[in-house]
């Protein structure tokens, strides 16, 4: 008791005025779940939600926007902005629009909003722009229809834009321009803008005119803590509501805790994943890609590294995507049948370097360790390199030189999650532009043609399980695990972590008693 | 004095603009941060568009010259990532910084100035030897593990304050320990042996067979002689610590510049990375001078050289 009362002193002690947080505005009555307070690993680039797409940016913006369409905890898709939607041509799809509902600011919402929405996200300046690549236009029918143009048809379509496009006010936008807005955003969502301190904070309170009732929450903040245990201890020690992306081995620190527990996610939606260069002789023989399958234990890896938060693979898709077969199981270990295909295929020089980056593949040094361990013991020769990240992505888009720096085997991760099926795609495909290892292969592209040209899910689903079928047959990757997201949860809130890595406030709820 | 002043600001020009020319050469060969950018559906033109927009497709000397016309206006460009400019974005991280640089050194300096002269008053006593290991520690430890140890005990452990933010008194305190326990030793040590110097000078024993008080001989006599070498030692942390900040501003959550330009860095920001060079080196040039103005008011005799 004494310790606390020491510290409230301190933290009453304020600073100079000018270095003071921005406050959260109080309602009358106070929410269920007060102001909840999110630890986060990283700092938004932007606040305008046209212009970067990626998962932790959405985390912010769930909140101040809505999507057009969105998914809930079973990645089912369901509307949002928009009340329905239909193609009317193969390559054209009609959205209705949701009526009466208004900006924080007051503006109307009406189809031009998402139409703005889709042009600035369309434009060079743009991060959301690879993921837009699809719409070639967005036209307004009438103030509440929307058509949206597809380059060709696109079956997958929907599930890119889930919970990744909105709508941006029209008025307000062209009354402060694309970089003001991107410091001062007005959406139509549950929650306002209220400040941002870059590299600190972004504070955010309720709207209480949402259209889809009162929010649960006074205030949400963004936090950014970099540090993956400084934000465990956020958590633990009551400062933060929720702590993302806690390394595993912060994890047992929680079991011992009253204040904060953990929750992880089912799958993951960042696999790890080796690519075989397939213009360099040794892999060109599939027995060799098999071997080096089977040469590595997964599931020591994921007991070691990531103490059993993770699931080991056997396929191109993670859990969560529409192109992963449950069929398929993970890829065994078996390292005498990994010796004996070997012999068979009867390689003389059994060179191979290993390489890997810093930083987008967690723990890379002991990873490839390992995995260089494993493959040493049934007749590779290892050599690991490691590089900084973007040595490393340089090397793998040197299209020009056939990627001759990229090491023969080479560890990366995907993006994944629900609607990702585009990134599979741009990896496996021919003509794929993040076709690294050049992996070519005409029945492969045959079946995301199919998949892509199917609007009905029966084919659909068909064409995309015999394409994870043959390449698990083909074994172009060295098939790694799928790491889960490991969140710290506080007490204080009943949560469980999404299979879409989502946070979306509505979901929570008070602590159960 | 002004023409000395003037020749200073001279000098710290050439400096400024050695430095920005350096991180401009320096970034452009570390990578492309368009390299960084390209997502699944991109095509070339898509990608020769972005190169467009930042100038990264014209030869670089071109690129220089008008990044140099640019900056002379205050003009550092918008950040490739963040799409604001990038002087102001550094700028808006620089006091976080300053406050706990300053905080840091501060506080190193006041305590060290009092264990600095008890360890050289009681001199090979056991508190002189346990302060001296104390310093060996100090300057050893390094200073994440320091931090990551304070978080655990005093937050985690005693939640005696924050483990990570900012914005108050409490949230300055764990950082600047974490941050100002190297200093803090080496001004220790420092005092320590300025001081042993100074106390076996005539003069002193002069001031002692006047009866003057021991405390008014250590203030006056002591450390105003001792002054130079603080100042100039200190001066040379206060450029350090500003580099050095990066790692006790991750752990920390401290919103400072250190962080802004590690992130600058691995994305290939160019104008972060340039703006916040520019910065630093600025900083580091303005605190030189003002210890050089410091020592001619310290030292009238160097007024006149």
């Amino acid at each position: 008791m004494k310790a606390h009362h020491a510290y409230s002193l301190l933290k009453s002690a304020p600073l100079v005025a000018s270095l003071m947080m921005g406050s959260v505005g109080t309602s009358a009555l106070a929410a269920e779940l007060g102001t909840i307070t999110i630890a986060t690993q990283l700092d938004l680039l932007t606040l305008n939600s046209s212009k970067n797409v990626t998962g932790w940016h959405r985390w912010v913006y769930r909140n101040i926007y809505d999507p057009l369409i969105t998914l809930d905890e079973n990645n089912e898709i369901k509307p949002a902005l928009a009340t329905s939607w239909e193609r009317i041509a193969d390559n054209t799809w009609r959205f209705k629009l949701r009526e009466g509902i208004k900006f924080q600011n007051g503006e109307p919402f009406k189809a031009e909003a998402v139409k703005l929405w889709i042009d600035e996200g369309k434009k060079a300046d743009s991060q959301a722009r690879g993921s837009l690549a699809l719409i070639t236009e967005a036209k307004v029918v009438d103030d509440h229809t929307l058509d949206i143009v597809t380059d060709g048809p696109v079956a997958y379509f929907i599930d890119t834009i889930a919970d990744r496009m909105s709508a941006l006010p029209p008025a307000y936008y062209k009354q402060v321009g694309a970089q003001e807005f991107g410091l001062k955003p007005v959406g139509t969502g549950p929650y306002k803008f209220v400040s941002w301190r870059r590299g600190d904070r972004i504070v955010l309170e309720s709207n209480p005119e949402y259209w889809g009732g009162a929010p649960k929450a006074d205030g949400v903040v963004f936090w950014v803590v970099p540090d993956a245990s400084a934000r465990a201890a956020a958590v633990l020690n009551g400062e933060a509501t929720l702590g993302t992306a806690i390394a595993p081995l912060e994890a047992p620190r929680f079991e011992s805790s009253a204040t904060a527990r953990i929750s992880a996610s089912e799958g993951g939606n960042r696999p790890i994943w080796g690519g075989m260069m397939m213009n360099r002789p040794i892999f060109q023989d599939r027995r060799v890609r098999e071997a080096v399958n089977l040469a590595v234990n997964r599931q020591a890896i994921v007991d070691r590294l990531l103490r059993g938060y993770g699931k080991p693979m056997g396929q191109l898709c993670a859990t969560s995507m529409y192109c992963y077969d449950p069929a398929i199981g993970p890829m065994p270990y078996d390292p005498a049948k990994a010796k004996s295909l070997l012999q068979e295929a009867g390689v003389k020089d059994m060179s191979i370097t290993l390489h890997a980056p810093q930083g987008p593949v967690a723990q890379a040094n002991e990873l490839t360790q390992i995995i260089a361990a494993n493959l040493k013991q049934v007749g590779f020769n290892v050599s690991i390199r490691i590089d900084e990240a973007s040595q490393f992505s340089a090397k793998l888009y040197d299209f020009d030189n056939k990627g001759k720096d990229v090491g023969d085997l080479f560890i990366y991760f995907y993006q994944g999650g629900p609607g990702s099926e585009t990134t599979i795609r741009s990896l496996t495909n021919s003509k794929g532009n993040w076709n690294w290892q050049y992996y070519h292969d005409a029945q492969v592209d045959a079946y995301w043609d199919q998949a892509q040209k199917s609007f009905d899910q029966g084919p659909r689903q068909e064409a995309l399980q015999k394409l994870s079928a043959k390449v698990r047959a083909d074994v172009p990757w060295l098939f790694l695990y799928e790491p889960l997201s490991v969140w710290a949860v506080s007490n204080k809130i009943a949560w469980k972590a999404r299979a879409d890595d989502q946070i979306i406030i509505q979901d929570m709820g008070p602590a159960e008693k | 004095m002004s023409c000395f002043i003037l020749r200073r600001t001279l000098s710290a020009g050439v400096v400024i603009f050695g430095v920005v020319t350096v991180i401009f050469v320096l970034s452009r060969l570390i990578g492309d941060p368009i390299a960084l950018m390209i997502q699944p559906g991109m095509t070339v033109a898509d990608i020769e568009e972005l190169r467009a927009i930042w100038n990264l497709d014209a030869p670089i000397p071109e690129q220089f010259i008008r990044f140099l016309g640019s900056a002379l206006t205050g003009d550092f460009g918008l950040s490739i990532w963040q799409g604001q400019p990038a002087l102001g974005l550094v700028l808006e991280s620089l006091p976080a910084t300053l406050l706990l640089t300053s905080a840091a050194l501060l506080g190193a300096l006041l305590l060290a100035l009092v264990l600095g002269s008890l360890a050289a008053i009681k001199r090979d006593s056991m508190l002189d030897r346990t302060l001296m290991s104390l310093t060996l520690f100090g300057q050893s430890v390094p200073n994440f593990w320091l931090a990551l140890m304070l978080v655990l005990v005093v937050s985690v452990h005693f939640h005696l304050l924050p483990p990570a933010g900012y914005g108050t008194g409490s949230h300055l305190v764990l950082p600047a320990i974490a941050l100002g326990l190297f200093p803090l030793a080496r001004l220790t040590r420092l005092v320590r042996a300025e001081l042993l110097d100074v106390l076996s000078q005539d003069y002193i024993r002069t001031a002692r067979s006047k009866g003057i008080a021991p405390w008014l001989i250590l203030v006056r006599h002591c450390l105003r002689n001792i002054a130079i070498s603080l100042v100039t030692v200190i001066a040379v942390d206060f450029g350090t610590l500003m580099g050095g900040a990066v790692v006790t501003e991750t752990i920390f959550a401290w919103p400072g510049m250190g962080r802004l330009m590690i992130d600058a860095i691995s994305h290939r920001d160019f104008p972060i990375m340039q703006a916040g060079a520019f910065v630093v080196a600025l900083v580091v040039v303005l605190t030189s001078l003002i210890a050089d103005i410091t020592y001619a008011i310290i030292n009238p005799r160097i007024r006149y050289a």
